[in-house]
Parts: C-alpha cells; sequence; structure tokens
C-alpha cells in the first residue's frame, strides 16, 4: 500500500474547485479495504465499500505491482479457530465466537474475539431493553473490560482495533477521548469508513470539525461532505458531493442519497424526491434512507405514492426501522396517529438509537395533545444527538401546550441557535417572550425572523401587532406597510386590521389621503367595513375644516419616509392637478376636496 | 492411638486374644464398619473382664464410640454412665458427652463433666495423649455450652483446649466461626499458643501459618499469592504444603469474599470443590445476581442435606435476591432451628428486614447476631447503617466505632456513655481514627453526611476510597462508583463544587449515563453559574429518568437564567418601507384625470 499516513494536516473545508482523486488508487484501496473488513466481520463498511467499487466499475484497475498472494496474516495454527469462529460470528452467535477466539493472537482473532464481546453485549442491552431507566451492568461491565483490555495493550492495537475502541468510548459517553482515538483509527486504517461515521458523528461544531487531525486521502472528501450532512450544513455538502461526481463518482448510490438528504435539509422538496426517484430506479430495493424519502411525500402529501412505497418497503423487509418509519409516515399523513406512534415505536424497538423515529413519534404524540409523552420522546432525541434543531422545536412546542413558557424560551432558542436561517422558531421564540412579557426580546425575535425570510409570513403581522401593543406607533405603522405591501401577504387574515391601523394612524397626523387610502381598502373586508367608513367620514370632516383653517406643518415625530413621501408626491404634482390617490372621485364625497388638499400638501 | 490405661491383661480364660480382638475393632472402625466394631468390642469387654464392672476403660470406649457410630446414642451413653466410667475415664467421659450431645441433651452432657474427676481435667505437659484427649472433651463441653447459650464460657473452654492441644483445628474452626472473640484477642490467643512444645518444627510452621491466615478472613487479601520464602527450608516446604491445601484456598477465599471481588472467591472456591464453604459461595453469588445458579445449588444442597442448616440458608439467600423477603424469612428461621448459634443467618435475616424497611426489626435481628458472633465486626456494622436510616446518628456512630475498632484489630474500649460531646452531636472523630474497613467508613461518611458534618464525611468517604483501592490498580471497580459520588456530594455540600465535579466524573465513567449523578453535575454546574452546561446535563438525567424530581426541580429553578437573548440592547425600530400611495391595480397610471372613474379599483358597496 502506497498511501502517505504520514500525511495529516486539518480538514481543509475550504478546498474548492476540482480535486484530484486517482481512481485506479481508490479501486485498489477499495478492495483492500473490503478483503480486510470482510474478514473482520465488519459488514457496514464492507456494503459501503462495495457499493462504491461497484460504481467505479467501468474503471478498470491497472497495478502497478501485482497483488500479492492471498496473505491473510492470521498464523496456521489459530487458522481453524479463525474460520470456526468467522462462521458463527456470521450465524450472530457471538458468546460462541468469542469463547472459541479466547487464546488466538493474530490480529484478526484479536480484532474479532473482542468484536464479538462487543457485539454479544450489545445484542443483550438491545434485548433486555424493557422500559427506560433500567441500568444494565453487565453491558456496562463488559465495555469497561474492553476498555481495561485497551488501555492495557495501547501499543499493539491496530487501526480496527482502535476504531472499536472508539466505539466503545463513545457508548460509555466519553467523548473527547472517543475523538482521539478514532482519528488514530481513521489514520491507521483509512478505507474504515464506520470510522469515519463516528468521528462524523462526534463532531458537533463547524469549529471542532476544523480541529480535527485527518490524514491526506481521498477517503477524507467524503467524510467531509458527510459530515457537512450530518450538521445540517447543506450548502457546502451539495457543493461537496457536485466535486466527487465531477471527480468520477457520479454513479454512486450513496453519493446520489447523500446529495437528496443536502436538499430535503434545505427544505428543497422537489430536488430531493427528484433524486430520490433516480435512486429508485437505479437500486429499486435499497431501503436506505426511505425515511428520508418518505417524510418527502408526506410533506408534499402525496398520499398514492407513499402508499406504494410503504407496500414496496413491507415487501422487501418488514422488519427494518426505514420500513417501519415508512409506513408510520403513510398513518401519520392519514392523521390515523395512534398507529403511527405503534410504528414508531417498533422502529424504536428495533434500533433504540434511530434519532428520525424519535422525532416523528414526538410529533405524533403533539398531535395527540399528548404532550408528556412528547416531552418523553423529544428528550431521548436530544439525547441520542445534541443538535437536531427538530427536537428542541418538539420540546418548544410540547411546552407550550403545558403552558410552561420560561422553558418555552429557553427551548426555542436552543433551536433557533441551531438553525438561525429558519425563522418559524424565532417567530416562535418571539411568541414566548411575548406571553412571558418580555416585550424587547420579543420585538427582536420577531425583527429578525422577518430578516430571515419570514418562512411563515407571520414575522411581520406579528411585530406590528408588537409594536402597536408597545406603543412604539411608527414602527407599527412602517411594520403594517411593509406587511401590506408584500404581495405574499395579499390574501392574508391579518390585512384588514393591518390596514384600519394604518388608516388610523395617517388620521391621527392628518394624512388624509393616505388615511383615506387605506380606509378604503378597508371597505373590501367584512370586519373593518365599519371602521372604514368611519374613518372616512371623519377624513371628510377634517378635509372640509383644514380647508378653512391654517396650514399646519407636518408634526415632527413622523417618520422622515413619509415626509419624503408627502414631498415627493409634491414634487410631481402641479398645482392644478389633483394628487393622483386613487379611489377617490368626487362623486363619492358630499364636499369637493381639491382646492384644499392642494393647499394642504403645499407646507 | 495409645491407651493411656491400657492393660494387657490376658484373659481369665486364657486362650482369647484379648489384644487381636481389639485391633479388629480398630480395624473395623477404620473401615467404618460399625457392626462388626460393635461385635468385637462387646466381645473384648465380654472376654476382658469377668463382669461389667471390670471391663476396662479402654474397651468400654470402642464399645460405646461404635454403638455412636450407630446411632445408638442413649446406649453409648449408657454404657459409660452404668459403669461410672465417666469419673475416671477421659475418653469414656469424650464419648458419653458427644453421645448426650448428639441425642440434643447438651445439660446432661455438662453433668457429665462436673461429675468428672478434676484431676483428669488438667493438660499435662509430658502427656501429649492426655492433652489431645483432654481437647477433645473440652470442645464437647463448649458446643454444649453454646447449645445452652453460655458463649462466653464456651470460648473460654475452647481457649483452653487449644492451649491444650495446639493441633485441634476444630477448636480454632469454633471459635472462628462464632466469631466470639475480637480480633485482637484472637490474635492473642495464637501468639500465645505453645506450638513450638507440642509439635516438630516443620507441623508447626504449617500450623502456625495456616491458623495466622484463618486470622486473617477480613483484611484484604493480595492480589496474587506471596512468593514462598525461601531461605528457611522448613518453612519454605511449610508454605509449599500449606498452599497446596485446601484449606488454604478456602482462607483465600473468605479474604476475597470479604474484600468484594466475588468472582474471584468463586474461582477459588471451584478450585477445591463444589460444595465447600457453603456459607460464602451461597453470599458471592447473591452478590453477584446469578439468581439461577444459586438457585440450582441451594435446591442440591437441601435435597442432599435436608438436615444441615447450610442448605436452607442457602435456600433462604435465593429467595432474599429475587426479593421475596417473606419466604426468604421462612427458609433462613428453618435454617436458625437447626443450628441456633449460626451468626450470618441472622445477618441474612436482618437483611431481609432491611430490604423491606422495617428497620427495628432489621436492627433486633442485627443484635441478634452480634451476641452470637461478639468479635465480627458486621453485626454493629449494619446496626449503625440502621440507625443511620432511622435518622438515629448519635447512636450510629456509636455502633459504627465499635465496628472500626473490631475490624482493625484494635483493643475494644467499652463505650462509655458520657463520651463523644455533650448530648446529641455525634463526634465523628473516633470512626475516622479507627475505620480501616472501606464498608465501615463509607457508612460512616453516609451518616455523618446525613447528620450534617460534611468535613467529617469527606474524611471518612476518602478513608473508604483508599481502603478501597487495589494497592496496583488506577480505579476502584465499579462496585465503590457509590463512594466517588458520595464524595461529589460531600464536596459540593463544603462549597467546593469544581472538585465535587471531577468525583462525578469518575463515578460517570464507572457506571455511565445514571441520572443521579448527571442530576449531582446538573447541580455543581448550576452552583458555578454554568446555567447551560446544567442545563444540557439534566436533560441527559431526564431522558434517562422522566421522572427524576432532582431533575425537574433543578430545571425549573435555572430555566428562567437560561435565557440567552440579551435584554439591554435597543428595541429595533421598524425602518419605514417606502411608502408609495400609488394606485393599486392600474399598471400605468394615465394622466390625472380625476373623472376617470374606470382607475377605480375599488367597490365599497
Amino acid at each position: 500500500m502506497s498511501l502517505n499516513y504520514n500525511n495529516m494536516q486539518p480538514l481543509s473545508l475550504n478546498s474548492k474547485g476540482d480535486i484530484k482523486i486517482d481512481i485506479n488508487q481508490v479501486r485498489i484501496d477499495i478492495l483492500h479495504g473490503i478483503r480486510e473488513c470482510t474478514d473482520r466481520g465488519l459488514t457496514q463498511t464492507t456494503k459501503w465499500l462495495a457499493e462504491l467499487n461497484y460504481s467505479l466499475r467501468d474503471h478498470k484497475i491497472t497495478y502497478e505491482h501485482p497483488p500479492s498472494t492471498q496473505e491473510d496474516d492470521i498464523s496456521p495454527e489459530e487458522r481453524e479457530a479463525y474460520t470456526l469462529a468467522k462462521t458463527y460470528f456470521d450465524c450472530q452467535e457471538y458468546d460462541r465466537a468469542a469463547h472459541f477466539l479466547e487464546n488466538c493472537s493474530s490480529s484478526k482473532c484479536v480484532f474479532l474475539h473482542k468484536y464479538s464481546q462487543y457485539m454479544s453485549s450489545e445484542k443483550k442491552r438491545l434485548d433486555n431493553a424493557t422500559d427506560l431507566g433500567t441500568e444494565n451492568t453487565d453491558s456496562t461491565q463488559v465495555l469497561l473490560d474492553l476498555l481495561s483490555y485497551f488501555k492495557a495493550n495501547r501499543s499493539n492495537l491496530d487501526g480496527y482495533l482502535l476504531y472499536l475502541e472508539g466505539v466503545v468510548l463513545k457508548k460509555l459517553d466519553l467523548r473527547s477521548q472517543a475523538v482521539t482515538v478514532l482519528q488514530a483509527a481513521v489514520a491507521a486504517a483509512p478505507t474504515l469508513w464506520s470510522a469515519w461515521v463516528e468521528l462524523a458523528g462526534l463532531a458537533n461544531e463547524y469549529e471542532a470539525l476544523d480541529s480535527f487531525q485527518l490524514p491526506q486521502h481521498w477517503m477524507m472528501y467524503f467524510f467531509a461532505a458527510h459530515a457537512f450532512v450530518e450538521l445540517k450544513l447543506s450548502e457546502q455538502a451539495l457543493e461537496a458531493y457536485m466535486v466527487l461526481v465531477a471527480a468520477g463518482f457520479e454513479k454512486s448510490t450513496y453519493v446520489t442519497a447523500q446529495m437528496a438528504i443536502a436538499h430535503h435539509d434545505r427544505r428543497d422538496v422537489d430536488s430531493s424526491l427528484a433524486l430520490f426517484r433516480e435512486l429508485y430506479q437505479n437500486d429499486p430495493y435499497r431501503l436506505d434512507n426511505w425515511d428520508v424519502y418518505s417524510h418527502l411525500l408526506y410533506l408534499k402529501e402525496k398520499r398514492m405514492e407513499l402508499a406504494n412505497l410503504a407496500q414496496r418497503a413491507v415487501s422487501i423487509d418488514k422488519y427494518r426501522v426505514e420500513t417501519c418509519c415508512v409506513i408510520g409516515n403513510y398513518y401519520s399523513l392519514r392523521s390515523e396517529h395512534q398507529k403511527a406512534v405503534i410504528y414508531f415505536q417498533r422502529a424504536l424497538s428495533l434500533d433504540p438509537q434511530y434519532l428520525s423515529a424519535w422525532i416523528l413519534m414526538g410529533h405524533e404524540f403533539i398531535e395527540l395533545q399528548n404532550s408528556n409523552a412528547a416531552i418523553q420522546c423529544y428528550r431521548q432525541a436530544i439525547d441520542v444527538n445534541r443538535n437536531d434543531y427538530r427536537a428542541w422545536n418538539g420540546l418548544g412546542q410540547a411546552y407550550e401546550i403545558l403552558g410552561l413558557n420560561g422553558y418555552c424560551i429557553y427551548y426555542y432558542s436552543r433551536a433557533a441557535q441551531l438553525k438561525p436561517d429558519d425563522s418559524r422558531m424565532l417567530v416562535s421564540l418571539g411568541e414566548a417572550y411575548e406571553k412571558m412579557d418580555k416585550i424587547p426580546n420579543a420585538l427582536k425575535c420577531y425583527y429578525k425572523a422577518h430578516s430571515t425570510g419570514d418562512i411563515e409570513g407571520m414575522a411581520l403581522f406579528k411585530l406590528a401587532k408588537l409594536y402597536e401593543k408597545s406603543n412604539m406607533p411608527n414602527s407599527a405603522a412602517a411594520a403594517y406597510t411593509a406587511a401590506c405591501q408584500d404581495p405574499a401577504n395579499a390574501g392574508s387574515k391579518e390585512l384588514p386590521a393591518a390596514q384600519r391601523y394604518l388608516a388610523q394612524y395617517y388620521l391621527r397626523f392628518s394624512l388624509l389621503d393616505h388615511a383615506a387610502h387605506y380606509a378604503y381598502k378597508c371597505l373590501e373586508h367584512e370586519s373593518t367595513k365599519e371602521a372604514g367608513k368611519n374613518i372616512l367620514k371623519t377624513i371628510s370632516e377634517k378635509r372640509s375644516s383644514a380647508a378653512t383653517s391654517q396650514p399646519t406643518n407636518l408634526p415632527e415625530d413622523l417618520p422622515d419616509a413619509i415626509k419624503n413621501a408627502s414631498t415627493v408626491s409634491l414634487s410631481h404634482e402641479t398645482p392644478k392637478t389633483p394628487l393622483p390617490s386613487p379611489n377617490v372621485t368626487p362623486d363619492n364625497f358630499s364636499t369637493p376636496v381639491f382646492a384644499r388638499k392642494s393647499s394642504k400638501y403645499k407646507m | 492411638m495409645d491407651k493411656t490405661e491400657s492393660i494387657g491383661r490376658s484373659s481369665i480364660e486364657g486362650c482369647m486374644n484379648i489384644d487381636l480382638m481389639r485391633s479388629l475393632v480398630k480395624q473395623y472402625s477404620e473401615l467404618g464398619q460399625w457392626t462388626s466394631a460393635l461385635f468385637w468390642a462387646d466381645a473384648a469387654a465380654a472376654a476382658a473382664g469377668g463382669g461389667l464392672d471390670s471391663a476396662s476403660g479402654d474397651d468400654v470406649w470402642l464399645l460405646a464410640s461404635a454403638m455412636l457410630a450407630r446411632g445408638e446414642l442413649h446406649r453409648a451413653a449408657h454404657a459409660v454412665t452404668s459403669r461410672g466410667l465417666h469419673r475416671r475415664h477421659l475418653l469414656c467421659l469424650g464419648v458419653a458427652m458427644r453421645a448426650f450431645l448428639a441425642a440434643r441433651e447438651p445439660a446432661t452432657a455438662l453433668n457429665l463433666m462436673d461429675e468428672c474427676d478434676p484431676m483428669l481435667l488438667e493438660p499435662r505437659n509430658t502427656d501429649q495423649t492426655h492433652n489431645r484427649a483432654l481437647a477433645g472433651v473440652l470442645v464437647w463441653q463448649a458446643r454444649a455450652l453454646t447449645a445452652l447459650e453460655r458463649r462466653e464460657a464456651a470460648a473460654e473452654a475452647l481457649a483452653a483446649a487449644l492451649r491444650a492441644d495446639c493441633a485441634h483445628y476444630e477448636a480454632l474452626d469454633l471459635l472462628l466461626e462464632q466469631h466470639a472473640l475480637t480480633p485482637h484477642q484472637e490474635s492473642e490467643l495464637i501468639e500465645s499458643l505453645p506450638i513450638n512444645s507440642q509439635l516438630s518444627a516443620a507441623e508447626g510452621a504449617l500450623l502456625r501459618a495456616a491458623y495466622r491466615q484463618r486470622l486473617h478472613r477480613y483484611s484484604p487479601a493480595p492480589i496474587a499469592l506471596p512468593p514462598p520464602d525461601t531461605d528457611c527450608p522448613i518453612t519454605a516446604e511449610a508454605e509449599a504444603v500449606g498452599g497446596r491445601m485446601m484449606e488454604a484456598a478456602q482462607s483465600r477465599a473468605r479474604r476475597l469474599a470479604a474484600a468484594c471481588r466475588w468472582t474471584d472467591a468463586l474461582r477459588a472456591l471451584d478450585t477445591v470443590d463444589p460444595w465447600c464453604c457453603v456459607e460464602v459461595r451461597a453470599a458471592c453469588l447473591v452478590e453477584l445476581k446469578r439468581s439461577s445458579e444459586l438457585f440450582a445449588f441451594a435446591h442440591s444442597l437441601v435435597d442432599a442435606y435436608p438436615h444441615a442448616w447450610t442448605s436452607w440458608y442457602a435456600v433462604g439467600c435465593y429467595y432474599y435476591l429475587i426479593g421475596k423477603s417473606e419466604l426468604a424469612r421462612r427458609y433462613l428461621s428453618k435454617a436458625k432451628s437447626l443450628e441456633p448459634s449460626a451468626g450470618c443467618v441472622w445477618l441474612a435475616y436482618g437483611h431481609s428486614f432491611a430490604a423491606d424497611n422495617e428497620h427495628d426489626q432489621a436492627m433486633a435481628a442485627y443484635f441478634k447476631a452480634s451476641q452470637l458472633m461478639s468479635g465480627c465486626h458486621l453485626p454493629p456494622l449494619y446496626v449503625g447503617v440502621e440507625c443511620a436510616l432511622l435518622n438515629n446518628f448519635t447512636m450510629c456512630e456509636r455502633f459504627l466505632t465499635r465496628a472500626a475498632q473490631l475490624h482493625s484489630n484494635a483493643k475494644v474500649k467499652a463505650v462509655e456513655e458520657g463520651e463523644g460531646g455533650a448530648g446529641d452531636k455525634a463526634v465523628w472523630s473516633r470512626v475516622v481514627a479507627g475505620a480501616r474497613s472501606p464498608h465501615v467508613a463509607h457508612e460512616a461518611g453516609a451518616a455523618a453526611y446525613g447528620a450534617g458534618d460534611y468535613h467529617a464525611a469527606r474524611t471518612l468517604f476518602t478513608l473508604a476510597l483508599e481502603a478501597a483501592t487495589p494497592p496496583d490498580k488506577q480505579e476502584v471497580s465499579p462496585r465503590w462508583a457509590a463512594t466517588l459520588d458520595a464524595l461529589g456530594h460531600a464536596y459540593r455540600a463544603l462549597g467546593r463544587p469544581r472538585e465535587a465535579l471531577v468525583w462525578h466524573g469518575r463515578a460517570l465513567a464507572l457506571r455511565p449515563a445514571r441520572p443521579a449523578t448527571l442530576c449531582a453535575m446538573g447541580l455543581c454546574h448550576a452552583l458555578l453559574g454554568r446555567e447551560r452546561d446544567a442545563a444540557a446535563l439534566l436533560h441527559a438525567a431526564l431522558a434517562h429518568d422522566p421522572d427524576d424530581v432532582v431533575a425537574l426541580a433543578l430545571l425549573d429553578a435555572i430555566v428562567d437564567r437560561l435565557d440567552a437573548q440579551l435584554t439591554e440592547e435597543e428595541i429595533p425600530q421598524f425602518p419605514f418601507p417606502a411608502v408609495n400611495i400609488s394606485p393599486p391595480a392600474a399598471p400605468v397610471t394615465p394622466p390625472a384625470d380625476a373623472t376617470n372613474t374606470s382607475d377605480m379599483s375599488m367597490s365599497f358597496d
């Protein structure tokens, strides 16, 4: 292997542009990696490597040095024990496999021995996990024993054993040690994809990613992209994957799937769906990531397609986490929330660490108005992954139902921190602040929500209402005006109230044209018809009285924009022609207004 | 065995070979053929004398032994007492007492001893055989006294037996089983034994080593056996032989079990055989929570040995392990009735009460155990724990002091009433001074914490941790993670939350994801003002245990301070967008024509 393991450097996330990957070397590495991982029972890594290999099948390998004869580095006297134990491992009889490998010393045997012990204890933990809170001391003891073995044999741990140590440390929640060990693991065995995945799972923040010391290996690009998807940095993830596609991995189903997930995180449902449909054509039995696929169909409310997907998933494998999630989403779409909960619970009994299932189950409980159960689900989700904004958001919603606004503030602010560009959380946070009477904070939240592109369109109206309540009429009017001008809000229910407020506002400042403009708008809606008529009457009265009185100055506290607006309109005016204020015809008013108006606006 | 009063008589008739008959009796006894032995003893007795009265003591002794072995207890006793031989013949006395004891008439056995000639009951310096017989008699006396609950007298008798015959292992065994003496007294006794005068050097060395091993059953066992001392060939060989004995393995197992290393203790017991040291094995299985193994073991014992108290004790332990206290107590009382002087049964009885939270009954059981095992530190330890649970900290301190003294070989001082400061406040310094056992230190620390004396609590927990740490390893076994947690609590109560975090972190490494530890860490973070870290930990705790009261309350308390938004900043003024009151519907505004009504988009009728 002619890889340069010594070339470690911090992850350079800013390498834009095309990268040069030697596909030949990649294929050689992959084949070697497949061999090593198969011999050690690392099936998930093998599957990933094989998929990648298949996608590169058109590149023929040219060997610099022809591969040496298949040497196993298992000593001859341990070969029988190894073969036997491997078959037991494949049959999932882990204790039996560990028993027969007890006294072996070659590296593959040692790894298989430790790995069998680990798998056996994990299987028992899963089988025995009846309810929350049962301390599982036996499994913990196995993990602690493994750790002491690793500590004792620090010097002769190869990359695979380091990976196992990292996994054990992660299970025991000793995260910083796990990170160190896993970095060493990927340096020693770069094709061990599982180690990279674990490392990505431990990288909580962007800065932490930067601080990793990683080998300069083609796998690093895959790792970087995977980490971006994990951290929901979707733009960078997509860039990274496009680079990989350009470098020759365009046929890889893994790359396609990851891109689809990145689109999903960006809320770009259509692109994501397109990619998933393409995946389905190429690899119809690929159940991985179908939970995301089903979620997209749920968002688009495509019942037929979701039903099809569910049927297909069941026909492929009934007892997989993804299948249960798909069925859960299907029932959720049909509003049969109880059944959805059952299926999500089944998914969780298959894999208690499956984040999406916890979150979706929490959503279902919220629909069922069972806030306590929802809280438990979201808490478990946070335990699995501290940085998923959906869990924090869910907790905020649940506590909102319970009316505990102090908690809501904390949870929504955590969610908003994790996804700063999503205005929904900011709006919820603002509402929570409002309920707790912390008006300044609420105002800031709504303002920020508006500036981050107000997804639901509610931020502006709420902001305006809050300005109105806290006695800041200028800002209120500004906000209402912006809201009214936004074409997206044309059919909004808040519009009439906004327009009435604006009409009254202009009336106070005696800007009668503006007031009349909005008053006419009020007349369009039932709820504000009366108010509109009253305002128009007042306007006409004012106009009649203003004609005789001294022209008054514009009030000082009027916002400049309005002042400028009035002057702007003045400059476009000729004294003879009236102000082109719409919807005002002399026929509808009893008093002529032209002369007075022009005299007024000449100030 | 030589008889002290052998009278080689020739038969009156002259042709019976009495010596042959006696040798036949001996052979058949050794072969276990008691009926044949009885026959020939009968024949010898009849041939040796012309009538009952003139039968020699030795012959009657052989006769009575054979009857006793066949289970004919009263016949054996009668054979001796009817001839009055118990007054003059030590061996016959021994047989008769043995018979009455087996027949459960200990008082009669003691009466027999009283009737005996006191001269016989003196040890003779030169006659070791006599001493051995004497030691036997004293041991039977001790058993009788124990059955009558006169334990101090029994202990004295056993001590006397040991002095008379150092090689008499049974005396030491009984003494140690009953925990009748404090460790200090025990070691004094062993040192005072005239072993060298009674045994040759090699066997003496072996015996001394074995006795010492037995004595040190509560001090921590070495990880590996110490290398043999090769200086003196005699001691070397003694140690080599002693190490191969089953006795050594059993002693090692007892020490390992006392040091809470249950798996190692079981392994040591397994090297002997599956049925040795039943009580130790049962205790190890209970601690390791191997209920199915214990079930199989206990029931096989009961099937095989229904009259042994250890079998019923094991069954009681099984039911205690699975939490069925009523059944446990039933079987333990059966064990008690079989062997009233077994202290460990009363300890288990007390544990079953404690598991049901019935502290008074538990204390009563432990008191009874302490009477039976007056030299053992365990009963006062448990009494102290129960006192602490009932919030009676002064009494708790007294008992724990006593336990500490008993464990650490110190001279036990009688606890006077006026000691320990004025009235109510418990003074923990005595416990601190004396505690060497990690259990005693930890429980004392917990009680001190409950009483509010946090400094003493911290000292005690630190002592416990030191005592529990194996000398060559860095970290204690997970069993002592509770001590680490307790140290964290103590430091926090002393106002040093930063150090408390370190201790809790160590405890968490041994017992990951434990809600109580996570809550405690959260509390420490909150006290240090790091509310966000505290909140993260509390959420983790709640994920594992949604009903954790501490976490919920703490979260309530700090949730107001978790708000990250600043309140000091200026309220943003919304910038007024450019206001254009322009005609809404018409795309192009035609030059002003006020009368053009087609522009109107408003219809308000």
